[in-house]
C-alpha cells in the first residue's frame, strides 16, 4: 500500500518537474525572469538597511496602499519591483494600471468624491494644474524635510536637473509630485540614409526642412526608398500636442490660456500651421493623414520614414531588433529648435492623494519608487529617468542604443527643455482639439493653412476665447 | 434551357464571391494572430509568413486577458439570466392576455431600443461615480439590461404566440395550475427558443464596446475594452489584438453554426415570421 | 384568452419587467434632462443652474448641427444601400436555381462579419484593409494599377470608407430578414403569376415586392435605428476626422462628456440625440402606415367599383 503510494507521488513529482523543464521557450523565459526578480527581492531584503536610505522602512508595517497609474512600459517595470517594496516595508501594495484616459478619469472621480480609493497615483505634467486647482495633491516638501521619513543625503534632491524638478512644482511654488521620467522630443533618424546622402544632423527647424527636401529628392530619384519626415496628424489630442511642441521650438505662442486669448490666427500661428502641415503633406508617406503616435513610430520602425520627432522614452524601442526592422541603422540627436525655442518638458511623477488616510506610508512608497537605488535598477529597462546621475551609470550606458542617445538626452535635460510652457494649462485639452482638427483639414487638402487658422479662431471664440488683434 | 444554366452560374458566382468577401476580414484577423509582431504590418502586405503560436501563448494566456474573458462572461451571463427570468412571466402575460395597458407596456419595453447607448452612458456615469459604483459588476449588469430586456421579452412573446392557446385550455381542463402549465408544458416547448434568444443577446453584450469603455475599470474590464487596450503606450500590438479578437469571436461562431433559425426572430423581435 | 378574473395575473406578471425597464432605461434619461439644465463640469466644484442655456448653445453650434445632419444622412444612405443590396442577395439566395444546402451555407458564412465585435472588425478595416501602406485593399488596387484609396484625403473619402465598411458589415441583417420574408410567400401566387405570363421582372415588381413591403419596411426601420446610434466603427476608424467631417452624434456626445468633461452640455446633447432618434423613427413609421392605409383605401375603392 504505502510503497505504491510513494511511487505514484514520485511519478507525479517527476512529471511536474519535467513539465517545467521541457516546456515552450516563451513560458520558460517568463518563468526564469519571474524567479530572477523573486531572487532579487529575496536578496534585497537581508541587504543592509541603508540600501534605500537610513530610515525605519518598517514603521508602517501592515498598511495597504492602492496605486493607480497609466498602463505603459515603465509602469510594468514598477509592477515587477513592487514585491521588493512589500518585503522591505511589510506593507501591501495594490498596483492598478489603466490606459491613460481611464486613469485620468478614475483619478478625477476619486478626487472629487474624496473617497481616497487611491493613495498614490501618477500625474502627467499637463494634469498638474488641474489637480492642484482642486487641492487634490498633497504637498511633498514637508515629507522630504522630515528626517524620520526621508534620508535627505541618500535621496539627494540635487540629483534632478533644475528644469526637470521644476515640473513638479505648481504655479504657486508647491512641490506636488516627484518625477520619474523626463521626456521630450529627440530627432530619430536613419544614420545609414544620412551617410549615404552625406547629410549633417539638422539643428534648427529650417535645417530640418532642408534635410527633408534633400531626402525627398533622393527618393524621387530612386536613390533611397524612404520618405523623409512625418509628424502626428491625428485630429484629436495627439496631433495637437505635437503642434504645440513644434510651436514652442519655433518660439511661437499659439494660445494665451490665462488671458483667454486665441493666438492661432496671427503671423506666428499661421507660420506654425503652415509649416506643420506642409512638412506632413510634402514629406510624409501616403495615407498618413490621421496618424497617431503609434502609426508614426511604426512607420519609422518599418523603415518607411527617414526622420521623425519622437519621444526619448520610446527611442530605445526603435533600436530593438524585436520591434524594429531598422534597429541597427538608427541614431538620435536633440530635436531641431530655433534660437530661443525650447522643447516642452513632459514628465510623469508620483503624487499622494491629499485625502489619503495613509499619507506617511504613501510617502515611503513614493520615495522608494524614485530612489537612486531603484532608479539605477530600473533605468536600463526604460531609458529616461529623471535623475541625472543615472545617465553616467555603467549599466544604464550599456543598455542604451548609443552614446549619442545619452548625450542628446543630457543636453535636452539641462539646456533644451522648458518646464512650464503655456500648453500645460488646465484648459489645454479642448483648445488643442480644435486647432488639431483644423490641421487635419489642411493635411487632408480640404482647406489651406490660412483658412484653417481663421476657422480655428472662430471655433475657439465659441468656447470663450478672445480673437487675436 | 441555356438561359437557365447561365443564370444559374451567375447566381452561384455572385453568391460565392459574396461569401468569400464576407469571410475575408475574419480570415485576415485569424492569419494576423499567427504572425510575429514585427511581421503583422508590412509594406507591402504579404501573403506568406512564418506562423507562430506566441501571440496566443503569451497574450491570451495572460492574466489580464483571462480576467477580461471572465468579466465578459459573468456580466453578459448574469444580464441574460435576469432578462430571461423577467421575460418568462411578462412574455407569457402579453401573449396570453389582453389587458388594459398591454399596449403601453409593450411600447415602453420597445422604446428602450430607441435610446442611443451614449445617451444612457452619460447619466449612468454621473450616477455611478457619485455612488462609487464605477468599477462594479452590478453596474454593468444594470446597464446591459437595457440591451437585453427588449430583445428577450419580445422574442419570448413570439415563441409563446406560436403555441396554440388550446394547449393552455386543455391543460387547465386536466387540472393544471398556471404554474404547472408554465413549468411542464409551455417552457419545455419553447426552451430551445429561449436558449437561442439568450445566446443571441449574450453575443450582443459580449461584443459591446461603448458601455464597457466608459463604465468598467480595472477590475471589471471586458474583452472588447481589453482589445482596445492593445493600443499600447508606444505601439499597437497587432499580435495581441488579433489573438484576443479571435478568442472573442468564438462564442459567435458557435452560435451562428447552430441557431440560424432563431437569429431572424431575434433580430426583428418577432416582427417578421421566420 | 383566458378568463376575465385572471386579468390580475397579467398585471402581476408584467409589472416587474415594466418596472425594471422604467428604472434602467427611462429614469437615467430623466436624470439626463435634469443634469442638462446645469453647467456641470466634472472638474469644477460648483454646478450653477442655467436652464436651457446648454440647449441653446448646442442648437446654435455649427459643429453640433453638422454632427446631427451627418448622423441622419449617413444612416439614411447606408440603410438604403443595405436594403437594396440585401434584397438582391436575398432574392438570389431564394432562387430555385441553386441547391438549398448552398444557400444555407452562404447564409451562415455571411453572418460572420455581423457577429464579430465591431471594434475588432473596425481595427481590421482601418489598418489591414484600408491603410495605404499596410492594407490589402490598396495593395490590390496598386496591383491593378488603379488609384489608391486614401481615407484621409479630401472631404468625403473618410465617410465613404466608413460607409462601405458599414454596408459590408450590416447587409447580412437585411438579407436574413428579407430572405425569411421571401420564404413566406406562398408558392401558389408565384405560380399564378407565371401562368399569367409574367416574366421575372414583372413578377418581382408586381407581385413579390408589393407583398414584401411590410418586411422591407421592418428591415429598413430596424437598420436605420441602429445606424443612427452607431459608435464603435466611427470611433475606431476616424475618431470623427478628418477635421469634423465624420463626426456623428455618438462621437460628439462622448467627446464632450469624456474628453472635455462638459457633463451638462453632453447631457443636453444626449437628450437631443434621443429625441432625434425617436422623432425620425416615428416619422418614418407614420409615413409608412399612411402609405399602407392609402393603398388599402385605393384598393377598397377599386373593389367597390
Amino acid at each position: 500500500m504505502k510503497k505504491s503510494r510513494l511511487l505514484s507521488l514520485v511519478l507525479v513529482l517527476v512529471m511536474v518537474l519535467t513539465l517545467f523543464v521541457g516546456c515552450q521557450p516563451g513560458t520558460a523565459d517568463v518563468e526564469e525572469a519571474a524567479s530572477e526578480t523573486k531572487e532579487e527581492a529575496k536578496v534585497a531584503e537581508p541587504a543592509e538597511a541603508g540600501e534605500y536610505g537610513n530610515i525605519d522602512w518598517k514603521q508602517f508595517e501592515g498598511t495597504t496602499l492602492t496605486v493607480v497609474c497609466t498602463a505603459m512600459p515603465v509602469s510594468e517595470i514598477y509592477k515587477k519591483y513592487i514585491p521588493e517594496f512589500e518585503e522591505l516595508t511589510g506593507m501591501k501594495v495594490k498596483f492598478e494600471m489603466l490606459n491613460d484616459a481611464d486613469r485620468k478619469s478614475a483619478q478625477l472621480v476619486d478626487f472629487k468624491a474624496g473617497s481616497a480609493k487611491y493613495d498614490v497615483s501618477n500625474v502627467g505634467i499637463s494634469n498638474r494644474e488641474e489637480f492642484v486647482a482642486g487641492s487634490y495633491l498633497e504637498p511633498l516638501q514637508p515629507y522630504l524635510d522630515n528626517p524620520a521619513l526621508t534620508d535627505a543625503d541618500y535621496y539627494n534632491m540635487a540629483d534632478y536637473p533644475k528644469d526637470v524638478i521644476a515640473g513638479g512644482y505648481s504655479h504657486d511654488g508647491t512641490l506636488v509630485y516627484i518625477p520619474y521620467t523626463a521626456e521630450y522630443f529627440l530627432l530619430w533618424y536613419r544614420e545609414d540614409i544620412f551617410d549615404q546622402l552625406g547629410l549633417d544632423v539638422p539643428k534648427t527647424i529650417p535645417e530640418l526642412e532642408a534635410t527633408a527636401e534633400k531626402i525627398e529628392a533622393a527618393r524621387a530619384a530612386g536613390e533611397v526608398d524612404t520618405y523623409a519626415f512625418i509628424e502626428r496628424t491625428m485630429g484629436t489630442g495627439e496631433g495637437g500636442w505635437d503642434m504645440f511642441c513644434t510651436a514652442n521650438r519655433m518660439n511661437v505662442e499659439l494660445m494665451d490660456f490665462d488671458g483667454m486669448n486665441a493666438l492661432i490666427n496671427t503671423d506666428g500661428g499661421f507660420e506654425l500651421m503652415d509649416y506643420y502641415s506642409r512638412m506632413c503633406v510634402k514629406y510624409g508617406p501616403p495615407g498618413s493623414g490621421n496618424w497617431a503616435w503609434t502609426d508614426v513610430n511604426d512607420s519609422f520602425s518599418q523603415g518607411m520614414v527617414a526622420m521623425i520627432c519622437g519621444g526619448n522614452a520610446g527611442a530605445p524601442g526603435a533600436a530593438n531588433p524585436d520591434n524594429s526592422r531598422v534597429a541597427d541603422k538608427v541614431n538620435f540627436a536633440p530635436v531641431p529648435m530655433n534660437a530661443d525655442g525650447k522643447d516642452p518638458l513632459w514628465e510623469w511623477g508620483w503624487s499622494i492623494n491629499s485625502a489619503s488616510e495613509n499619507k506617511d506610508a504613501s510617502w515611503l512608497l513614493v520615495q522608494w519608487m524614485t530612489s537612486p537605488t531603484l532608479m539605477q535598477k530600473m533605468a536600463p529597462q526604460y531609458g529616461c529617468p529623471a535623475r541625472e546621475s543615472i545617465y553616467s551609470d555603467p549599466d544604464y550606458i550599456a543598455a542604451m542604443p548609443s552614446q549619442e542617445f545619452i548625450d542628446a538626452q543630457l543636453y535636452m535635460m539641462t539646456e533644451g527643455i522648458n518646464p512650464s510652457p503655456s500648453l500645460l494649462h488646465a484648459k489645454y485639452g479642448e483648445a488643442t482639439d480644435i486647432i488639431a482638427k483644423e490641421m487635419n483639414n489642411v493635411v487632408a487638402g480640404i482647406k489651406d493653412a490660412k483658412q484653417a487658422c481663421i476657422d480655428a479662431e472662430a471655433e475657439l471664440v465659441k468656447i470663450g476665447y478672445a480673437p487675436a488683434e | 434551357m441555356i438561359r437557365k444554366k447561365v443564370s444559374k452560374i451567375v447566381v452561384y458566382f455572385v453568391l460565392c464571391t459574396y461569401s468569400v468577401l464576407s469571410m475575408l476580414p475574419f480570415l485576415l484577423i485569424v492569419f494576423t494572430s499567427f504572425k510575429m509582431k514585427k511581421d503583422a504590418l508590412s509594406n507591402p502586405p504579404t501573403i506568406w509568413f512564418k506562423p507562430t503560436l506566441s501571440n496566443y501563448i503569451e497574450q491570451v494566456l495572460n492574466t489580464d486577458v483571462l480576467k477580461a474573458i471572465g468579466n465578459s462572461l459573468i456580466i453578459a451571463l448574469a444580464a441574460t439570466i435576469v432578462a430571461i427570468a423577467l421575460g418568462i412571466f411578462s412574455a407569457y402575460a402579453m401573449s396570453r392576455y389582453n389587458f388594459k395597458g398591454k399596449g403601453i407596456s409593450q411600447g415602453i419595453i420597445l422604446s428602450l431600443r430607441l435610446i442611443p447607448p451614449i445617451s444612457l452612458v452619460i447619466p449612468y456615469f454621473i450616477i455611478f461615480s457619485k455612488l462609487g459604483m464605477l468599477d462594479n459588476y452590478f453596474s454593468m449588469i444594470i446597464m446591459y439590461l437595457t440591451i437585453c430586456l427588449p430583445l428577450i421579452v419580445w422574442m419570448m412573446k413570439s415563441f409563446y404566440d406560436e403555441i396554440p392557446i388550446d394547449l393552455d385550455e386543455a391543460a387547465k381542463i386536466d387540472g393544471c395550475s398556471r404554474f404547472q402549465l408554465l413549468r411542464h408544458v409551455l417552457l419545455p416547448t419553447i426552451a430551445p427558443g429561449i436558449f437561442a434568444a439568450g445566446a443571441l443577446t449574450f453575443i450582443v453584450m459580449w461584443n459591446d464596446f461603448l458601455f464597457a469603455l466608459y463604465i468598467t475599470g480595472f477590475d471589471t474590464r471586458t474583452l472588447p475594452v481589453e482589445i482596445y487596450n492593445s493600443i499600447g503606450y508606444y505601439s499597437l500590438d497587432w499580435g495581441k489584438m488579433s489573438a484576443v479578437a479571435v478568442v472573442a469571436i468564438i462564442p459567435a461562431i458557435i452560435f451562428i453554426a447552430f441557431a440560424q433559425k432563431y437569429i431572424v426572430k431575434g433580430l426583428t423581435m418577432g416582427a417578421v415570421k421566420g | 384568452m383566458l378568463g376575465e378574473k385572471n386579468k390580475w395575473i397579467a398585471y402581476k406578471y408584467t409589472m416587474p419587467t415594466v418596472a425594471v425597464v422604467v428604472i434602467v432605461g427611462l429614469l437615467p434619461i430623466l436624470y439626463s434632462i435634469f443634469i442638462s439644465l446645469f453647467e456641470f463640469e466634472l472638474t469644477a466644484e460648483a454646478q450653477p443652474f442655467i436652464g436651457i442655456k446648454n440647449y441653446i448653445t448646442l442648437l446654435s453650434d455649427g459643429r453640433f448641427i453638422h454632427a446631427a445632419t451627418f448622423t441622419v444622412s449617413f444612416a439614411l444612405i447606408a440603410t438604403t444601400a443595405e436594403v437594396i443590396l440585401g434584397f438582391t442577395l436575398a432574392y438570389l439566395l431564394y432562387s430555385k436555381n441553386i441547391a438549398p444546402k448552398f444557400s444555407a451555407t452562404v447564409r451562415v458564412l455571411m453572418l460572420v462579419p455581423y457577429m464579430v465585435a465591431p471594434v475588432v472588425i473596425s481595427y481590421t478595416f482601418k489598418t489591414l484593409i484600408y491603410d495605404v501602406n499596410f492594407g490589402y485593399l490598396n495593395a490590390f488596387l496598386k496591383l491593378l494599377n488603379l488609384p489608391v484609396f486614401n481615407m484621409f484625403e479630401g472631404q468625403t473619402n473618410a465617410a465613404i470608407g466608413v460607409m462601405i465598411m458599414e454596408i459590408f458589415l450590416r447587409t447580412p441583417f437585411t438579407i436574413l430578414i428579407l430572405y425569411s420574408g421571401l420564404s413566406t410567400i406562398s408558392e401558389h401566387i408565384i405560380e399564378a403569376a407565371k401562368i399569367d405570363g409574367a416574366g421575372t421582372w414583372m413578377r418581382l415588381r408586381r407581385v413579390i415586392i408589393p407583398i414584401l413591403k411590410p418586411v422591407i419596411f421592418v428591415s429598413f426601420i430596424f437598420r436605420f435605428m441602429d445606424a443612427l446610434k452607431m459608435f464603435d466603427e466611427m470611433f475606431v476608424l476616424t475618431r470623427g476626422g478628418p477635421g469634423y467631417s465624420t463626426e456623428n452624434l455618438s462621437l460628439y456626445v462622448s467627446s464632450q462628456g469624456f474628453e472635455f468633461f462638459h457633463m451638462g452640455k453632453a447631457s443636453a446633447a444626449a437628450v437631443i440625440f434621443f429625441l432625434l432618434v425617436a422623432i425620425v423613427t416615428g416619422a418614418l413609421y407614420i409615413t409608412f402606415n399612411m402609405k399602407i392605409s392609402l393603398r388599402r383605401q385605393e384598393n377598397d375603392k377599386k373593389k367597390s367599383i
